[in-house]
């Protein structure tokens, strides 16, 4: 007996048409294309001056924020969030920033219970292309954190800066 | 040593053992599709927008094939897929350790929060093997179609 081509084809058709299927038919069914997932910057970094009415108290979603406003909220002692790996965290870190690694956040979670919900935090993970932040950033947000920022430039942006920084050396 | 190969015994507990890692697989995907979604797109290897296709089929492929594996229907075929399914697991897992990506494997969903490492990647290969052997000899040692024939 030999390997069929039209058997495989249609086994891979087959399994598709199921799949698309069962997807449109599941209420927790995810769309056909995913999208990038597009951050918004907080209002100060458009440019445009705050007026007061703009003032952002509740967020709809996590804003992303650049190093300036990053180390203007540093100086507020806003809470920051290292996403990265904790063997990159204690390497070096924002001062001051607690580790919460994304890839093993269920591990780390219980550090959590000590921050309240209404606590602004800064979530950052290694720079520019790095999406840890943004994926933790949705998380905690998803679980009622009400002020979520991302910073955006993360850990490169903070070193080549020479803003305060820790580690194993201190 | 060829012979053993072709024993009809360890054919179908390799095709038993493909069949259910296979329809486990499947299953705890298709439980949770924007976790494997997410699983996927932190491979980065596909562009962002085939991301949810490939969630949403990968899954059916596996349970149907290991569904057929165990019952013996179409074993060459389905093997075929199944190896072939697996080389795209290696090659995706080397490109992501040569890379220094630390992610989750997403191979049994997301639940049992393995990484990808050299484990997995012995575990690709082993199963590769498996499926390999069955592409060739085939299995038609207690299927559902010898079944019906003794009824």
């Amino acid at each position: 007996m030999k390997t069929n081509f039209a058997t495989i084809l249609l086994i891979l058709l087959v399994s598709s048409c199921l799949g698309l299927l069962l997807n449109f038919l599941n209420p927790e069914g995810i769309p056909l294309l995913r999208e990038k997932r597009k951050i918004n910057w907080a209002n100060d970094s458009t440019g445009v001056k705050n007026n007061k009415q703009n003032v952002e108290n509740t967020f709809d979603e996590p804003k992303a924020i650049v190093l300036k406003q990053a180390y203007k909220l540093y100086n507020q002692n806003v809470l920051f969030i290292d996403a990265r790996d904790f063997v990159e965290y204690e390497i070096a870190h924002i001062k001051g920033a607690v580790s919460l690694p994304y890839n093993d956040f269920d591990k780390y979670a219980y550090r959590l219970k000590k921050i309240p919900k209404d606590k602004p935090l800064i979530v950052y993970c290694d720079g520019r292309e790095c999406d840890l932040s943004i994926l933790l950033g949705d998380k905690l947000f998803d679980m009622g954190y009400q002020k979520v920022y991302i910073f955006f430039g993360g850990w490169v942006d903070w070193q080549l800066a020479n803003y305060p920084i820790e580690g194993e050396d201190d | 040593m060829i012979k053993l190969l072709h024993n009809k015994y360890l054919l179908l507990i390799l095709r038993i053992l493909l069949a259910f890692v296979f329809i486990y697989a499947g299953t705890e995907k298709i439980s949770n599709p924007s976790d494997f979604s997410q699983s996927i797109a932190n491979y980065k290897l596909l562009p962002i927008f085939l991301v949810n296709i490939f969630a949403i089929i990968l899954p059916w492929i596996e349970l149907v094939s290991g569904l057929l594996l165990l019952f013996g229907v179409a074993v060459k075929e389905n093997s075929a897929i199944i190896s072939f399914l697996l080389m795209i697991f290696i090659i995706a897992i080397v490109i992501s350790l040569i890379r220094g990506l630390n992610i989750d494997c997403g191979c049994f969903g997301t639940n049992t929060g393995t990484k990808i490492g050299f484990t997995k990647l012995i575990e690709n290969f082993v199963l590769l093997i498996f499926s390999f052997l069955l592409m060739k000899y085939g299995s038609d040692f207690l299927t559902i179609l010898t079944f019906k024939r003794n009824d």
